[in-house]
C-alpha cells in the first residue's frame, strides 16, 4: 500500500497524539507519519504549542550565537563553563596577537641568549617582564575592549581578576618556559625566571588595585630592572640577581603581594575602583 | 508573509538545500513542519518533558547545523527522526535518571535498514501483526520497537533501554519466535 494513497484516520491520529492509541497502532502511525506530510500536518496542533515556541526561541538563539574562537574552543573543550570561557577570551593577553608578540619576544631573547652570557642575562630579564605586561593588558581602561561591559557584568570583578590573571600566568609561563628550555645554560638556571615572573605579575596585580594597570606594570618593570642591576654590580656576577637571595626577596614579594590582594578583596577595594 | 510566500511551496528536500546555504527562513519552515510530530513521538519515548524539549531543540540545531550532511534521498522526515532518536540517547546518557516510556511496539519503519526477514515479519501488511505485538511484554516490545521502528542497533537500543547487548539479541529473538508462532 503506498503511502500517498492511504491516511491515518483523525481519530487515530488524535489517540496517537493523547497517548491512548494502542502499541500496534501507534507504531503504524510512526511508520505513516515519516512519509506522509497531510498526516503530519494533521497531528501538529496536537502538540503544545507553548512548548514549541520556546523551544524555537532557544533554537534561535544557538543558531545566532558566533562560532567560537579557538581559544574559546580549546577551554570549552577542556571542561570551563561557556561563559567563563567567553570572558577568558576576551582578555586582551589571551588573543592571538597577543601570544604572537610574546613569542617574537621569546625569539628574540632567546637569540640573543645563544651568543653570550650577557644575552642570557637578557632573556632571564625579559621573561618576567612579559607575564606583567600581559597582567596589565588583562586590566587596562585602554586595552580591554570588554572593560566597560566588565564594570556593568553581574560578575564579581575580584573572581575576573583573579581568572584572567591565572589565565595569562598560565599562557604566558608556559611559552616563557617552552622557551628557556632552548637556553644554552644549566637547567637551574634556565628556571630562574620563574619566581621573579610570579613575583612582578602578583606585584602588578596589587599595585593597579590603586593605580592605572599600566602605570603599576611601569613602575613594577622599571623596580625590577633597576634591581637586576644594583644586583649585577653588587655580586659582580652576571647572574646576580638570580641567587638565593633575589629567588627568596622573589618568595617574600610574593607573599606581601598576595596578601594586599586578599586584604584589598576583602575591603572590595577592586570593585570599588571599578565602579568609581 | 513574505517568509511563508518564499518557502510555502517549497518541498522538504529543498528547504534542507536552503540550510545548508545559510537559510533561516528554510529552517522556520521545516521546524513548522516536523517540530510537533518529533515532539508528540519523542514524548512517547520519553516521560520529562524538560529533556523532550531539549532533544527536539539539539536536534533542529544539529539539522540546521548538518544540513549538507544531508545525502539528498529518502523523506526527510525519516532523517530528522534519526537524528532526534540518537540525541535522545545522548540526552538519556548524561541523565540516565530520567524515566523511559516503553509503551509502542515495532512495525518496518521507512527509511530505515533492516533485514529482509524483519521486513517481512513486521510489516503492517500482515493483519494479524497488531494483536500479536500487543500480546508481546513489554520488555520484547520495547527491543522490537527500538531496534525496528526507531531504527537503534543493538548497542543503540541497550543503552536506551539499560540492558546488556546480549540481552537486546535474546529478547529480539524470543520476539521473533513469539511473532512468528502468532502468524503461522
Amino acid at each position: 500500500m503506498r503511502a500517498d494513497t492511504w491516511h491515518a484516520d483523525a481519530a487515530s491520529l488524535r489517540r496517537y497524539a493523547e497517548g491512548t492509541l494502542g502499541p500496534a497502532a501507534s507504531a503504524s502511525v510512526e511508520s505513516h507519519l515519516l512519509a506522509c506530510a497531510a498526516c503530519r500536518g494533521g497531528v501538529a496542533p496536537a502538540a503544545p504549542a507553548a512548548r514549541l515556541d520556546a523551544i524555537w526561541a532557544q533554537i534561535e538563539e544557538a543558531v545566532d550565537t558566533p562560532r567560537r574562537r579557538p581559544v574559546e574552543r580549546a577551554l570549552v573543550r577542556l571542561g570551563v563553563h561557556d561563559h567563563t570561557a567567553r570572558l577568558l577570551a576576551a582578555t586582551p593577553s589571551l588573543t592571538t596577537a597577543w601570544l604572537l608578540s610574546v613569542t617574537a619576544s621569546l625569539v628574540f631573547a632567546l637569540a640573543a641568549a645563544q651568543s653570550t652570557p650577557r644575552g642570557v642575562l637578557l632573556f632571564l630579564a625579559v621573561a618576567p617582564v612579559l607575564p606583567v605586561a600581559g597582567v596589565a593588558a588583562a586590566f587596562g581602561r585602554d586595552t580591554d575592549p570588554t572593560y566597560d561591559v566588565a564594570l556593568a557584568a553581574p560578575y564579581p570583578s575580584f573572581r575576573l581578576l583573579l581568572l584572567r590573571t591565572a589565565a595569562v600566568l598560565a599562557s604566558t609561563v608556559l611559552l616563557v618556559g617552552l622557551a628557556a628550555l632552548l637556553l644554552p645554560t644549566a637547567p637551574g638556571l634556565a628556571a630562574a625566571w620563574l619566581l621573579p615572573a610570579l613575583a612582578l605579575s602578583t606585584a602588578t596585580l596589587a599595585l593597579s588595585a590603586r593605580v592605572p594597570a599600566a602605570a603599576a606594570a611601569g613602575a613594577v618593570v622599571a623596580l625590577w630592572l633597576g634591581a637586576l642591576f644594583t644586583a649585577v654590580r653588587a655580586t659582580g656576577s652576571t647572574y646576580g640577581a638570580f641567587g638565593v637571595v633575589g629567588q627568596t626577596a622573589c618568595l617574600a614579594l610574593i607573599a606581601i603581594s598576595i596578601a594586599l590582594i586578599s586584604g584589598l578583596h576583602r575591603r572590595a577595594a577592586f570593585d570599588l575602583r571599578r565602579e568609581s | 508573509m513574505t517568509v511563508d510566500a518564499m518557502t510555502a511551496e517549497r518541498s522538504d528536500a529543498e528547504l534542507v538545500a536552503a540550510l545548508a546555504d545559510g537559510n533561516r527562513a528554510a529552517l522556520a519552515e521545516l521546524y513548522a513542519r516536523h517540530a510537533p510530530w518529533l515532539l508528540l513521538r519523542l514524548s512517547r519515548r520519553c516521560a520529562d518533558p524538560s529533556l523532550v524539549d531539549e532533544v527536539v531543540q539539539d536536534t533542529f540545531v544539529a539539522v540546521w547545523k548538518g544540513a549538507h550532511r544531508w545525502k539528498g534521498d529518502g523523506e526527510v522526515a525519516a532523517w530528522v527522526w534519526g537524528i532526534g532518536i540518537r540525541r535522545l540517547l545522548d540526552a538519556l546518557r548524561r541523565r540516565p535518571q530520567a524515566a523511559l516510556v516503553l509503551i509502542d511496539s515495532g512495525d518496518g519503519a521507512l527509511g530505515i535498514e533492516q533485514s529482509a526477514e524483519e521486513r517481512v515479519l513486521l510489516s503492517i501488511q500482515y493483519g494479524d501483526l497488531g494483536p500479536a505485538l500487543d500480546r508481546l511484554s513489554p520488555e520484547l516490545r520495547a527491543v522490537v520497537q527500538a531496534t525496528v521502528l526507531d531504527g537503534l542497533t543493538t548497542r543503540e537500543a541497550a543503552k536506551l533501554l539499560g540492558i546488556p547487548s546480549g540481552t537486546v539479541k535474546t529478547r529480539m529473538m524470543r520476539a521473533k519466535a513469539q511473532l512468528r508462532e502468532a502468524l503461522a
